[in-house]
Order: C-alpha cells, then sequence, then structure tokens
C-alpha cells in the first residue's frame, strides 16, 4: 500500500516534473520564436530601405541585427552592399575582414576584398590581394573567374581581359575562357582577337558553326569587323589547308560582303572537301540567285551539271542554270533579235555561257531539259519559261501559246496551270483572237483559286473596254476597287473613271480610243498612231483629244522617233491650254530631254517650266527633284 | 506677364529700327530710280513649306546677300532683293514667294515700322557657323534639330568631345547639342537597353574616347565638356538644346564636384550625399531641382514634367502649349525665336517632356507654356555674352517618339510649327545686333 502510494507520490512528482519542464520548453520556444520574427522583420525593413535607396538608415539596421548574428550571410551581405553604396569602403573592408577571420582562405571574400581595394582607388593593394588568391592554386581556373568578375563590375574589361588570359597561361590550357574572351574583345571592337577565340571554338566543336556565326555576325556588319574576321581566317586557311569549318567561316564572311566570286571559290573547295559531289555548290547557286547575284549563280550551277553531281540535284541545277542565264540575258539586254532567227540559236550543242548570256541560250538550256526530264515539275517550269521568253522577249505568239498550252496538260496540279492560261490569255489577244481570250478568263473564273480570281476580273474589264463594252467593263471594275487591299485597285480606278468621263461625251470616240489601245497591247504601234490621230480628226470636239495626243507622242518614243515625241507633247502644252495633262505633257518633255538626249540644261529647263507654270501639279515635286540631282545637290 | 517683363530685362539685340526704316526707304527710292524689286517670302498659312523657306534665307545669307526678317507680319515674312536665280532657287525648293515692286515693298515696310503695331524689322546679315555636338555615331534622324538643318539645307558641322576640349567651338556662333546626357549616365536607359548592342557600344565608345582624353569617368569627361560650353556662351555663342540634353546639362554642371552615377555608368557607387551637394550658382536655367538617381529609372531629376516614369497617359489630340507674345519693337530676341503662323502649337513629348516652372531662374526669359499648367516649354536666357534657348519634347511631329522609332519624314510636315521654333533659333544669330531702343 505504502508502496502503492510511494509510488503514486513519485509518479504524481515525475508528472509534475515533467509537465514544468514542458512548460519551460514552450516558453523558450515562444521566446526564440519572437526574437526570429523580429530579425525577419528588421532583415525585410532593412532591405525595403536598400531598394529604395536610403542606405544610411539599412546600415544602421544591418549593424543592430549583425550584433546578434554576426554569422549570418544574408546580413552581412546587406551590410557590405550598403557600406559600398555608402562609398564606405573602408568599413566595408573591415566586415570582409571579420569574415576572413573565420575562413582566412575564403577565396571569394579574398577576392571581394581586392575589389574593395579596387572601388577604394588603391588598385595596387587589390592587384595584391587577387595575386594571393590565385598563388594558391593557379590552376583553379574558378579563382581567375572571381577576380574577373569583379573587375567587369567595375568596367575594367581590359584588365579582366588580362586576369583571362594569365588564367589561360598558368593552366596551359588554351581553350580556357574563349567565350568569355570573344565576348570582351567583340564589345571593346578588337576584332581580330575575337574571330581569333571564335576560331578556337569552332575547331573544337565544328557543330556550333551556325552559333559562330550569329556571334561574328554582332560585328561583321561593320565593314572593319567584316575585314578583320576576313583577315584572321585568311590566314588560319593559309595555315591549315584541310579544315573545312574555317572555309564555311571565310565562305560566310564572303557572302556577308556580297563578294559572291570569292564565296564560290570557297565552296568549290568545300564541296571537294566534304566529296558533297555538288550539293554544296547548289546551294551556294541557290543563295546567289537569291541574292540577285546571277554570274556567280550560273557558275556554280554550271560547274555542279559539268561535273559528276548526286542524280537528284541534276535537274534542279540545269533549270537553275537556265534561270541564271535568262536573268542576266535581261541584265545585259540581249534581246533584239526577230522570231524568225530564233531557230538558228536554238538546240542542243549550240554555245551557250553565262559570259555572254542570250534568250536563245537560256531556250536551249530549257528544251534539252525538258527532253532529258520529261514529265517532271521540273520540266513544267521549264516550258512556262520558254513560253514567257517567247511571248515577252521575241513576241512568238504561236510558239507561246504552244509552250503555255502544253504546261496546262501537264500531270501536274500546280499554279503554274493557272498562270499558263492567264498568259495564254494575253497572247490570244496579241492574236486578235479575242473570243478564244475570253473563253480563257471565263474558264479561269470557274476553276482558279481566289488570289488569281481578281487578275482574271481585271483582265476580263479591259477586255470589254477594247471591245467597247463600257458598261460590262464599269461594271466588273466597280467590283475590283471596292477592295481596298487589292493591288489591282487602283489600276481599277484609273479605267473606271477613264470611261466613266469620256463614254458620255462621245462612245464614238471612246471606241475609236479602245480599238487604238488595244493596236497598243497588240504592239501594233504605227496603225495604234493612226488610229488615235483619227480620233484627232473625227473627233476633234471630245475629251479625249489630248489623252490621243499624249498617246501619239508616247508610241512615238517607242518607236524611238523622238524629235517627233517632242514635237507632240510640245502640242499638249501650247496648243491646249484647257487640257488638264499640260504638266503631264511638259514634265514629259524633261524626261525626254534627260533620259533619251542626254542634255541636262534643256532637262532643268524643262522640269522648271512645270515649277513655274504649274506651281499646284502632282508633278512639282518629282521636278524639283529631277532637276535637284541634275544639278548634282546632294540630296 | 514674368515672361515679357524678363524679356524685356534682358534683351540685348533692339533698336535702330528708325535707321533700318530710313535705310529701306532710301533703298526703295533708289529702286524705283533703277527699277529694282524685292522678292517677299510669306510665313502665313498661304506658304507651302515654312522649313525649306528658313533655308532660302540662309542661303540669301551665305550669298553675301542680306535678309530683312519681318517680325510679326506675315508670321514672320522674310524680304530679300529680288533676283531670277533666287526665284528659281525659290520654286526648285518648293518655296512660295511674292514678287514686290518697290512701291509694294515701301508699303510693307512702312507698315511693319509704324509705332501703333506690334511689328518690326530685323535685318539678317551673316550666315551663322553652326555645330552640332554630336557623337561619331549620330545619324541626322536622331535628333529634330539635325532633321530641320538636313531638310531646311542649312549646312552644319559635327563636332564632339575632342574639338570641344581643344577649344574648337570658339570657331562657330551657333551651337545645337544633339540629344545627349551629359550626367555620364547614358541616357538612362539601362533599365530597359542594358543588354542592346547599341546601348553597349556606345557606353564603351564613350567609356573609351574619355579614357583617351584623359578622364577616368565619362561623366567628369561630360561635366567637363558642359563647362566648356559655358565657357562657348559666356564668350558671346549662341546655344540651342532640346529634350534631355537641356536638364542634363544644368544637371552636370550643378554635379561638378559630386559624383551622381550608379555603378553599372562609372563603376562605383554615387555619392549618398550628391543632392545636399548639388550647386545650382553653376547651372544656367534651373535651381533647386532634386535629382532622380535610381539607375531604374528613366528620369534625371523633378525638373522635367509630366515625368518620364510612369509613362504619362495624354490624349495627343488636347495637348497643346501656347506661345507668349513679346513686343517685337523692345523685346525682339524673343519675338525672333517666337515667330510662327500660329500662336498654340502640337504638343510632343520626350525624355524631358516639359520643364517645371518653380524650378526655372527667375532670370530665364519663358517663351512657350502649356496653358494652366506648371508645364513650360520654350526657354531663352543669357549668359555672359551669349544666350541659351532650349526646347522641351523630342521631336515636334512625333507625339510619342520612341528608340528605333523611324526617322520624321519632314516633307510630310513642311508647315511644321513646331520646327519652325527650331529653325527661328538657327536665324536668330545672323541678326543685326541693334542699339537698345530707349
Amino acid at each position: 500500500m505504502i508502496t502503492m502510494q510511494c509510488l503514486h507520490a513519485d509518479l504524481a512528482q515525475a508528472v509534475r516534473r515533467l509537465l514544468q519542464i514542458i512548460l519551460s520548453l514552450c516558453a523558450i520556444a515562444v521566446f526564440a520564436g519572437a526574437q526570429q520574427v523580429d530579425i525577419v522583420a528588421k532583415l525585410r525593413l532593412a532591405q525595403s530601405f536598400e531598394q529604395t535607396g536610403v542606405w544610411d538608415r539599412a546600415v544602421t539596421i544591418y549593424e543592430s541585427l549583425l550584433e546578434s548574428n554576426p554569422q549570418n550571410f544574408v546580413i552581412l551581405e546587406g551590410l557590405r552592399r550598403s557600406y559600398i553604396e555608402l562609398k564606405r569602403y573602408d568599413k566595408a573592408m573591415e566586415l570582409v575582414r571579420q569574415q576572413l577571420r573565420g575562413n582566412p582562405t575564403d577565396e571569394n571574400l579574398l577576392s571581394i576584398l581586392g575589389g574593395l581595394y579596387d572601388l577604394a582607388g588603391q588598385p595596387q593593394a587589390a592587384d595584391s590581394i587577387w595575386h594571393v588568391v590565385i598563388k594558391k592554386d593557379p590552376k583553379n581556373a574558378n579563382l581567375y573567374r572571381l577576380i574577373a568578375a569583379q573587375l567587369l563590375d567595375h568596367r575594367q574589361y581590359d584588365k579582366a581581359i588580362e586576369i583571362y588570359l594569365e588564367g589561360r597561361e598558368a593552366t596551359k590550357n588554351q581553350s580556357l575562357f574563349v567565350e568569355e574572351l570573344a565576348s570582351l574583345y567583340g564589345a571593346l571592337h578588337q576584332y581580330e582577337s575575337a574571330t581569333h577565340e571564335y576560331v578556337k571554338i569552332v575547331r573544337a566543336n565544328p557543330q556550333q558553326m551556325t552559333y559562330i556565326q550569329s556571334r561574328l555576325s554582332s560585328f561583321t556588319g561593320r565593314e572593319e569587323g567584316r575585314r578583320a574576321a576576313l583577315g584572321v581566317i585568311k590566314d588560319e586557311v593559309a595555315r591549315n589547308k584541310e579544315e573545312v569549318p574555317l572555309y564555311s567561316i571565310l565562305a560566310w564572311l564572303f557572302m556577308e560582303g556580297k563578294q559572291y566570286e570569292a564565296a564560290l571559290e570557297q565552296y568549290r573547295i568545300i564541296d571537294r572537301l566534304t566529296k558533297a559531289k555538288g550539293s554544296e555548290l547548289f546551294q551556294f547557286g541557290q543563295r546567289a540567285a537569291q541574292e540577285h547575284a546571277y554570274l556567280p549563280s550560273a557558275k556554280a550551277f554550271r560547274e555542279v551539271v559539268d561535273g559528276k553531281p548526286a542524280a537528284n540535284i541534276v535537274p534542279f541545277a540545269r533549270f537553275g542554270y537556265a534561270r541564271a542565264i535568262e536573268e542576266l540575258s535581261v541584265e545585259n539586254d540581249t534581246i533584239a533579235r526577230a522570231p524568225g532567227q530564233l531557230s538558228s540559236g536554238v538546240g542542243r550543242g549550240s554555245t551557250i555561257s553565262e559570259t555572254q548570256p542570250t534568250f536563245q541560250g537560256a531556250m536551249a538550256l530549257y528544251e534539252s531539259l525538258i527532253m532529258d526530264h520529261p514529265n517532271t515539275e521540273t520540266a513544267m517550269q521549264a516550258l512556262f519559261r520558254i513560253g514567257t521568253i517567247r511571248f515577252t522577249r521575241f513576241f512568238d505568239l504561236s510558239g507561246a501559246a504552244a509552250a503555255f498550252d502544253k504546261v496546262r496538260t501537264m500531270p501536274f496540279s500546280s499554279n503554274l496551270m493557272y498562270e499558263a492560261t492567264l498568259s495564254l490569255a494575253e497572247v490570244q489577244t496579241a492574236r486578235n483572237d479575242l473570243g478564244r481570250t475570253r473563253g480563257e478568263y471565263d474558264r479561269l473564273l470557274s476553276s482558279s483559286p481566289e488570289p488569281y480570281r481578281d487578275r482574271v476580273l481585271f483582265r476580263l474589264a479591259e477586255l470589254n473596254y477594247f471591245e467597247a463594252r463600257f458598261d460590262s467593263a464599269s461594271a466588273v471594275l466597280q467590283r475590283i476597287s471596292g477592295n481596298a487591299t487589292n493591288d489591282l485597285t487602283n489600276d481599277a480606278l484609273q479605267l473606271l473613271y477613264f470611261i466613266q468621263e469620256n463614254k458620255t461625251a462621245g462612245q464614238a470616240a471612246l471606241t475609236e480610243f479602245a480599238l487604238a489601245d488595244l493596236m497598243v497591247r497588240q504592239r501594233k504601234y504605227s496603225e495604234a498612231i493612226v488610229r488615235f490621230q483619227s480620233v484627232l480628226t473625227q473627233h476633234p470636239t471630245t475629251a479625249l483629244v489630248d489623252d490621243a495626243t499624249m498617246r501619239i507622242g508616247e508610241l512615238q518614243l517607242l518607236l524611238n522617233r523622238v524629235d517627233d515625241a517632242l514635237a507632240v507633247f510640245r502640242t499638249v502644252t501650247n496648243d491646249m491650254p484647257a487640257s488638264i495633262l499640260r504638266d503631264h505633257a511638259q514634265m514629259r518633255i524633261g524626261e525626254i530631254y534627260e533620259n533619251r538626249l542626254k542634255n541636262k540644261q534643256k532637262a532643268i529647263d524643262a522640269y522648271e517650266h512645270v515649277l513655274a507654270n504649274y506651281p499646284t501639279s502632282l508633278f512639282v515635286e518629282e521636278a524639283r527633284k529631277r532637276i535637284r540631282i541634275l544639278r548634282g545637290d546632294s540630296l | 506677364m514674368r515672361a515679357q517683363t524678363m524679356s524685356m530685362r534682358n534683351t540685348k539685340l533692339t533698336g535702330g529700327l528708325r535707321t533700318a526704316l530710313l535705310l529701306a526707304i532710301v533703298a526703295a527710292v533708289w529702286g524705283v530710280a533703277v527699277g529694282q524689286s524685292k522678292l517677299l517670302i510669306p510665313m502665313d498659312l498661304k506658304q507651302t513649306d515654312h522649313l525649306k523657306a528658313y533655308g532660302i534665307a540662309f542661303w540669301v545669307l551665305q550669298h553675301n546677300g542680306e535678309v530683312d526678317w519681318l517680325l510679326n507680319y506675315r508670321g514672320g515674312a522674310f524680304m530679300v532683293d529680288y533676283s531670277d536665280v533666287l526665284a528659281r532657287e525659290c520654286r526648285i525648293r518648293g518655296v512660295l514667294f511674292e514678287p514686290a515692286n518697290i512701291a509694294d515693298a515701301s508699303s510693307i515696310y512702312a507698315e511693319v515700322q509704324r509705332e501703333d503695331n506690334n511689328k518690326d524689322v530685323v535685318r539678317l546679315e551673316k550666315a551663322p557657323r553652326v555645330a552640332v555636338y554630336a557623337p561619331p555615331t549620330f545619324k541626322p534622324w536622331d535628333d529634330a534639330v539635325t532633321l530641320a538643318l538636313e531638310y531646311a539645307e542649312i549646312p552644319y558641322t559635327k563636332v564632339w568631345d575632342e574639338e570641344v576640349l581643344s577649344g574648337k567651338l570658339a570657331d562657330y556662333d551657333w551651337l545645337h547639342l544633339h540629344h545627349e546626357d551629359f550626367t555620364g549616365q547614358y541616357g538612362k536607359f539601362y533599365a530597359n537597353y542594358r543588354f542592346a548592342p547599341w546601348y553597349v557600344d556606345q557606353q564603351l565608345l564613350y567609356e573609351r574616347e574619355a579614357k583617351r582624353l584623359g578622364f577616368k569617368k565619362v561623366s567628369d569627361e561630360k561635366k567637363a565638356i558642359a563647362r566648356s560650353m559655358k565657357d562657348f556662351v559666356g564668350n558671346g555663342g549662341f546655344m540651342f538644346a532640346m529634350c534631355s540634353a537641356t536638364d542634363s546639362y544644368d544637371i552636370a554642371l550643378a554635379a561638378e564636384r559630386v559624383d551622381i552615377c550608379d555603378l553599372m555608368f562609372d563603376g562605383d557607387p554615387p555619392d549618398p550625399e550628391a543632392q545636399k551637394k548639388m550647386d545650382f550658382s553653376k547651372t544656367l536655367a534651373f535651381e533647386n531641382f532634386r535629382l532622380d538617381m535610381n539607375p531604374m529609372r528613366y528620369e534625371y531629376s523633378d525638373i522635367d514634367i509630366p515625368a518620364s516614369e510612369p509613362p504619362p497617359n495624354r490624349d495627343p489630340n488636347t495637348d497643346y502649349f501656347t506661345l507668349f507674345e513679346f513686343s517685337a519693337k523692345y523685346d525682339p530676341v524673343p519675338t525672333m525665336l517666337t515667330q510662327n503662323h500660329v500662336s498654340i502649337v502640337k504638343g510632343f513629348m520626350g525624355q524631358t517632356t516639359a520643364f517645371k516652372k518653380g524650378l526655372i531662374k527667375r532670370s530665364v526669359t519663358l517663351l512657350a507654356q502649356r496653358e494652366g499648367t506648371e508645364e513650360v516649354k520654350y526657354i531663352h536666357g543669357n549668359f555672359g555674352r551669349g544666350t541659351f534657348t532650349w526646347f522641351a519634347g523630342h521631336d515636334p511631329e512625333d507625339y510619342q517618339h520612341a528608340v528605333g522609332d523611324p526617322p520624321t519624314d519632314l516633307s510630310l510636315h513642311k508647315n511644321s510649327p513646331g520646327y519652325r521654333l527650331i529653325l527661328n533659333n538657327v536665324l536668330f544669330p545672323a541678326a543685326k545686333k541693334k542699339q537698345q531702343k530707349t
């Protein structure tokens, strides 16, 4: 019993003691928690003072917090930042030294200490400390990074470069810090050094070519930057003649500078070294063509074809070559041959060269391509080009029609079919077979996709106009002109207003005028002049008289009768005082003197006449500009 | 009105009107005898190209001619001796002119000279030598003034730090401060553009130039530049500045002995006592302003109103400022500077959109203000033997111009009243100095 009581008493006492301990622990925990809450609140306050730039208040709070938490990293950092902002570098240094007492070999703290000396205007002391840091482990790349970071913070880029180079030397690792150094050199406009670093990256990892090109492009847009990079890469290539990545950079740099021939030379080497069987040259040809560099493009395509290319690129390379020759022919303007002479230059085996490009040559290339690769999409494109050359360059209507017609029969669903039909309709118009023209347009209207319909509608409106169906033409033109986003809207409005203005004044005169316009479209210039003249003689009182005279002037010019053209335009300016086209006629006189007769002074006089006599004309701005160009003003 | 009283006090180019009138009448009488005539370039709403008209006036001066600027007559018209060459040049440049026979010209001069109206004649004699302070990376379309000079075909020379510090400004009459930051904080574009290649390049370029010229920091160099320019004005030069080149210039002068640049600008923190150490006795136009030293804010101080941060939300259709009217006969300088064909001009923003009135020194003449507000748009003052004119905002025809925006095509704004105010300043140094009217 006693034992039991004693036991109960002991138990009660033990429970009481346990409760006391729990209560004490709770009290301690509550007290500690309250203290922790207080620290966090103060820390936040100090940080908010920092953010708002009230550094002295931040310092006061950080200092009080540090007394009770001398090892707290966040407080130490905040206090150091605030000291720095207040330019109290001595206090900041003292703080760092205090931290160093606990860990005297901490490289990060030592590099920060060096940075503080640097800020305080004691660069030699800073260098000494940094030297100590590096000396601890000269092969440790991170130490150089720590110090360079301090220097970069202080915008001391040249010294940062020195530190990186020192690290590279000490570690005997020439690929160390390449990215860092390349960026710094680039930013400091030391383009040669930057390029050397980028070469190292490419050598180590050729897959990074695109990345390196994008980095190089940060300065190769400047001519001096591109020149410097070119110099470096050329030297590297001279020393390492088998390194494809170097040739790739060199080719890219030449392309950036639009030095296509030099770029082509590099692509030849790349193609050979990589055994690409022409695909590298082919890519160059395409890019050069996109940039309208047709001569190097033609050379590249030709070399692909003449070499031993991969079979899949052959037709495309041949088409590329023919297109380049065609474009070169446009540049050289070597047409001027009558359709009858055409056959002599066409055919396999005839001499074709990019140095003496001719449309005949281009056509021969297209034709041989069609023969060798029949029933392919490339053949279809080649045939369309033949049709276009025959129509626009030689006005060979039968040949053009045959080509366009054949394009339509080819078994490919391509927009080229619609283009061929549109072109064929144009050929029919030129042949004066307006019924068939209308038939083609009607078919296209029902079958072509949306983007073609407005073009077809406009052509139909023109056809109606040529055939004196003015109401129908106006209705179609109104439909087109309702769409302000359409490229043809302005043309449609112009023709619509012309018809509306002149229809009421005299149907017969307008009919005659439209017929003359059709003849112009059919390139029957002399007959068109006669028609326009008949408008003048048969309908001398209509408002079309000045329009007809202007048209005659333009046709005389087309026929190279420059003096006659001048005389006609002068008729408008001198003898038609009521005409609203007098300013335009005067402008054309100036343009003839400027462009055809190359008589600067007379051109200036003519343009000045526009300014003096038609000051409200729409042409005055252009006239002013021409005068200033002619007299050599810098605009 | 404060503006008027101050300008009267400051005016130095005045008087001599009677002499001019006599000369004009004598010339007119003599002209009648020999059949000479005049060419009037009206600057009212009839003018087809106001901006090129200034170029024509400058062209006449370049060719040793003289131009009479008819203040407050038909929008500030120009009267010059007629010649076919001049008439042709006007036509080519698209400037409207009216040939005036001697009788017409005499009548115009007589009207302008009458005592009972607010008009006067100022004779322009010599084409000013124009310099534009701009970095080598400068593009003419970065800046409204160079746009105006280019459009009006007024020749100018670019100068930069080396020329300024070596005293080359003495070779010029008129100096324009391109959109420049004289505080060394790189336009305070840090928050938005610190990673942009143009910003990085600019900072490095400026640092290299400062080092080359013997300065440790760009801010120190820019302050030295600001002081050289102040000397230029003190020695009789004409300074014209727009947008942030105005307030940043005065801030740089006030901060002569204090570091106001943060770490990212000059590699060390600013002086925490910077505000207290500002010396407003050194400035030309502003005083008692508070610096905005937060590098993340696109603002230099509280001079700019409304503040650029946050960007003000204004309706351009209701933002206008009013040009003050001055006495042409007693205050010809502010009258010249405010010649226009309208008196209320479209507002436009900039890094510095307007100047807070309460921070402008009392010695400065207010030329234009947004009515009913504290926003002063256009000011003029004297320092030493020279003058300065500051115009707030970036581009008078681009309400809110942003970095990278395309340049304003002035051929679409030939009659811009805002651009006219700029060009008034270019001709102003050509004026013949006259005795003060008593």
